[in-house]
C-alpha cells in the first residue's frame, strides 16, 4: 500500500514536471523586445601623475605607466581597439578557437605573436611576452585578475557578447591617455556608419535579412540581440527575417531545424559554414526548402567570414561587417 | 494474470503503426494528412513540404524505430547474458567509446562531416567494448557478470573522463551538445542505408541465439549440464550486441534507459521464453522511441530548442516501469532472472 502510494505521489510530480516545464516555456518569452543597449564607460581616470595614470575598472583600480610600450591585450575588444588606435601590441589572445587572428585585423595584426586560448588564459605565456601593460576581460579572465596584476597592471574590461561596440575605443583611449585620438576615430566610424545606413535605406525595409551558421551538421540562427544584431537592426536600420527570435535564453543562438527552414522569408542570408559542416549544407542546399527561400532564388545568399561575424567586437569589427552587408545590398556603394 | 503474447503482440504492432504515423504528420510546420499522403504516394520533389515529409521525417521514424528495437534487443542479450537485470548496453563501454571517438574526431579531424562522424562512432564503440573484454578476460578465473560490469564501469569512467577533459580544453562544449543531443533529428536516408546491414543482421542474429539465451540464464553450470556451449553463445551474443549498440549510438547519440527498462516490461508480459522477449523488446523499444520522439517534438515547439529524445524516454517509460514494478515486484525484477 504505501509503495503504491508512493509510486501514484511519484507519478504526479512526473505530471506536475512535464506541465511546468511546458509553461517555462511560454514564460520566456523570446519575441519581447528588450531594453535597448545604453552605452556604458567602464573606465574612469581617478588621478593623473607624471609618472602614471590611476585608473578605475570594473575589477578595481590600477595605476598605468605613462608610456606603456608593450602591451598584451586578451580582451578581443581591446585589441580591436588598440588597432584602431595604430598601436600595435605584444602578444593578443585569439577570441576564437584557432590561432589566427580575425581577417579584417590581420594586416594591422601582422608578426604579433597570438595565443589561443582553451579554458584558460596561458599565464606564462604573458609572463614571456615582457608586458608593462595588460587588458583582459572580465567573463574569460576574471578568476586570474590577481595573478595578472602581480605580471604587469592590469586593466579589466567586461566581457561583451550583445554589449555596446563603441564604447572599448573611448575606455582604452582613456587608458593609454589618447582621449581625442579615440573620439576622432570613433566619430569617423560613425559617419561611415551613417553613409552606409543611407546607402541601404532603399533596401532596408524591403529586404529582411537574416544571419546563419551551418555548425556540426545543423543550422544555427542566432537572437537579434545577440553580436552583430543591435548593429544590422537597430544602427544601419535592416529588417530582420521574422523568424530570427529576438532574445534567447542560452547563447543566443537557436538550432533551426530543416523544416523551419522553410519558413525563412530573408531577401538576404549571410552565411557562415564550418568546416565539418560543408558537405552538410551541400546537401540541404540540393532540397527544394533550401531553394525556395526568397534569398537563394535571387542569389543573395552571401558567405562571410565567422571570425568578423562572430568576433569582431570593436568598431573595426563593425566596419568590416558594414563593408559585408554593403558589398552584399548596395554594391554601387562599397569601397 | 498472464495474456496471451500474440495479442499483445497484434496491440503493440498497432501502436507502432499509429506512431509512425503521428510521427509524419508531427513537426516543426504544420502539414496536413492529405499532404503527406500524397507525398508518400504521388511524391513531388519540387514541393517542400513533401520533401520534408519524405525526406526528413520518413528517414526519422525509420531510424526511432530501428534504434528503439535495437536498444532494447542489446538490452535483453544483456540482462540474459550477465544475469544481472541491471545490465545494460552502457556497461559494456560502447556508448563512452563512441563518444570519446566522436570527441577525439571533432579535436583531431576538425572537417569530419555526419558520415565520417557516424562511421568514427562505430569504431569509437568497438574499441570500448574490446577494452572492456579485453581488461575483463586478463585476470585469473576469466569474464564473470560481475568482473564485466566492474570493468565495464571503470572503463566507461576513464574514457568518459579523457572525453571530458577534451571537451573542456578544447571548447567543444557547444559542438558536442549539438551532436550528441541531436537524437534522431536530421537522420537521412544514406544514415540509415549505412546502418540497416549493421542492425537488421543484430536483429536477426539476437532471434536466432534467443534459445540459447534463455538456457543461459539457467546460470553456466546448468547450461553447461545441458549440452550447451557458453563460451561460443556469450561471444555471438556479445558481438550481436557490439552491432546493435554500435549502429543506434552511431545514429542517434546516447539515447538512454531503453535497453535497460523495455525488457523488464516486456518480461513482465510475456514471461521469461526469449523466444517471446527478443521480438517483444524489439517492437515495444521501437514504439517507445517512437512515441518519445513524437513528445519530444511537442515539447520543442513551446521552448523552441530540442529536447533531447532521452529526455523523454525517461519522462516516459519511468513511470510505466514503478508502477510494474509496484504491481508485480517479482516480475519487473525479471522473476527468477
Amino acid at each position: 500500500m504505501k509503495a503504491k502510494l508512493a509510486v501514484f505521489s511519484l507519478l504526479l510530480l512526473f505530471g506536475w514536471a512535464v506541465v511546468q516545464s511546458g509553461r517555462v516555456g511560454q514564460s520566456v518569452d523570446r519575441w519581447k523586445k528588450p531594453a535597448p543597449v545604453t552605452s556604458v564607460r567602464q573606465i574612469k581616470v581617478i588621478e593623473e601623475t607624471p609618472e602614471y595614470r590611476l585608473v578605475k575598472h570594473p575589477l578595481g583600480k590600477t595605476k598605468v605607466p605613462r608610456k606603456p610600450r608593450r602591451i598584451v591585450s586578451l580582451s578581443p575588444a581591446a585589441t580591436d581597439s588598440l588597432a584602431a588606435l595604430g598601436v600595435r601590441p605584444a602578444l593578443v589572445a585569439s577570441s576564437w578557437q584557432s590561432g589566427e587572428p580575425a581577417p579584417y585585423l590581420a594586416d594591422r595584426l601582422r608578426g604579433v605573436p597570438v595565443i589561443r586560448r582553451g579554458g584558460t588564459t596561458p599565464l606564462e605565456a604573458v609572463l614571456e611576452a615582457k608586458p608593462d601593460l595588460i587588458f583582459c576581460e572580465t567573463m574569460q579572465d576574471g578568476r586570474l585578475y590577481g595573478q595578472l596584476g602581480k605580471i604587469a597592471p592590469t586593466v579589466c574590461l567586461t566581457s561583451m557578447g550583445s554589449g555596446d561596440r563603441e564604447a572599448p575605443i573611448l575606455d582604452v583611449g582613456d587608458v593609454l591617455a589618447v582621449a581625442s585620438q579615440a573620439r576622432r576615430r570613433l566619430d569617423e566610424y560613425r559617419q561611415r556608419r551613417d553613409r552606409a545606413q543611407k546607402a541601404l535605406a532603399p533596401q532596408a525595409k524591403r529586404q529582411p535579412v537574416t544571419f546563419l551558421r551551418f555548425r556540426r551538421n545543423t543550422c544555427v540562427i542566432y537572437a537579434r540581440s545577440s553580436m552583430f544584431g543591435p548593429l544590422l537592426f537597430e544602427q544601419l536600420g535592416l529588417s530582420p527575417d521574422p523568424a530570427m527570435p529576438i532574445v534567447m535564453s542560452s547563447g543566443g543562438w537557436d538550432v533551426l531545424s530543416v523544416e523551419r527552414l522553410s519558413t525563412l522569408s530573408a531577401e538576404h542570408i549571410f552565411l557562415v559554414v564550418d568546416p565539418d559542416s560543408e558537405a552538410y549544407l551541400r546537401g540541404v542546399a540540393e532540397t527544394p526548402i533550401w531553394r525556395n527561400i526568397p534569398a537563394v532564388k535571387h542569389k543573395h545568399v552571401h558567405r562571410v567570414a565567422s571570425k568578423t561575424w562572430l568576433g569582431g567586437e570593436g568598431i573595426l569589427g563593425c566596419e568590416a561587417i558594414i563593408d559585408d552587408v554593403l558589398a552584399a545590398m548596395a554594391p554601387q556603394e562599397s569601397r | 494474470m498472464q495474456i496471451k503474447w500474440p495479442l499483445i503482440a497484434a496491440v503493440v504492432v498497432g501502436l507502432l503503426l499509429v506512431a509512425v504515423a503521428l510521427s509524419l504528420l508531427v513537426g516543426d510546420i504544420p502539414i496536413s494528412a492529405a499532404t503527406v499522403w500524397d507525398a508518400l504516394f504521388s511524391h513531388d520533389s519540387q514541393l517542400s513540404a513533401h520533401v520534408i515529409i519524405r525526406d526528413w521525417r520518413l528517414p526519422r521514424a525509420v531510424a526511432d524505430v530501428l534504434v528503439g528495437a535495437s536498444l532494447a534487443v542489446a538490452g535483453a542479450i544483456m540482462q540474459a547474458m550477465t544475469r544481472n537485470p541491471l545490465a545494460s548496453p552502457g556497461i559494456m563501454g560502447l556508448n563512452t567509446g563512441a563518444s570519446f571517438a566522436t570527441l577525439l574526431a571533432m579535436v583531431l579531424w576538425p572537417v569530419a562531416g555526419r558520415c565520417e562522424l557516424i562511421l568514427l562512432s562505430i569504431a569509437g564503440a568497438t574499441m570500448g567494448a574490446a577494452l572492456v573484454y579485453g581488461l575483463g578476460s586478463l585476470s585469473r578465473g576469466g569474464l564473470t557478470p560481475v568482473r564485466l560490469a566492474l570493468v565495464g564501469i571503470a572503463v566507461s569512467s576513464v574514457l568518459g573522463a579523457i572525453g571530458n577533459g577534451l571537451m573542456i580544453y578544447h571548447e567543444l562544449g557547444q559542438d558536442a551538445l549539438l551532436w550528441f543531443a541531436r537524437g534522431t533529428e536530421g537522420v537521412e536516408w544514406l544514415d540509415i542505408r549505412m546502418l540497416l546491414p549493421m542492425t537488421g543482421m543484430g536483429l536477426l542474429g539476437a532471434m536466432a541465439i534467443a534459445p540459447a539465451l534463455g538456457v543461459l540464464t539457467l546460470g553456466d553450470g546448468v547450461a553447461r549440464g545441458l549440452g550447451q556451449r557458453t563460451g561460443s553463445t556469450k561471444f555471438l551474443a556479445a558481438l550481436i550486441v557490439l552491432l546493435l549498440v554500435g549502429g543506434a549510438v552511431a545514429l542517434a547519440g546516447p539515447v538512454g534507459f531503453i535497453g535497460l527498462m523495455v525488457p523488464h516490461v516486456v518480461r513482465y508480459f510475456v514471461g521469461l521464453d526469449h523466444r517471446a522477449v527478443i521480438p517483444g523488446s524489439a517492437l515495444c523499444g521501437a514504439a517507445l522511441l517512437l512515441v518519445a520522439d513524437i513528445g519530444a517534438r511537442f515539447a520543442t515547439v513551446p521552448l523552441k530548442a530540442p529536447v533531447p529524445v532521452g529526455v523523454m524516454t525517461a519522462l516516459l517509460g519511468v513511470p510505466f516501469f514503478l508502477y510494474l514494478a509496484c504491481r508485480r515486484p517479482t516480475a519487473a525484477r525479471g522473476g527468477r532472472l
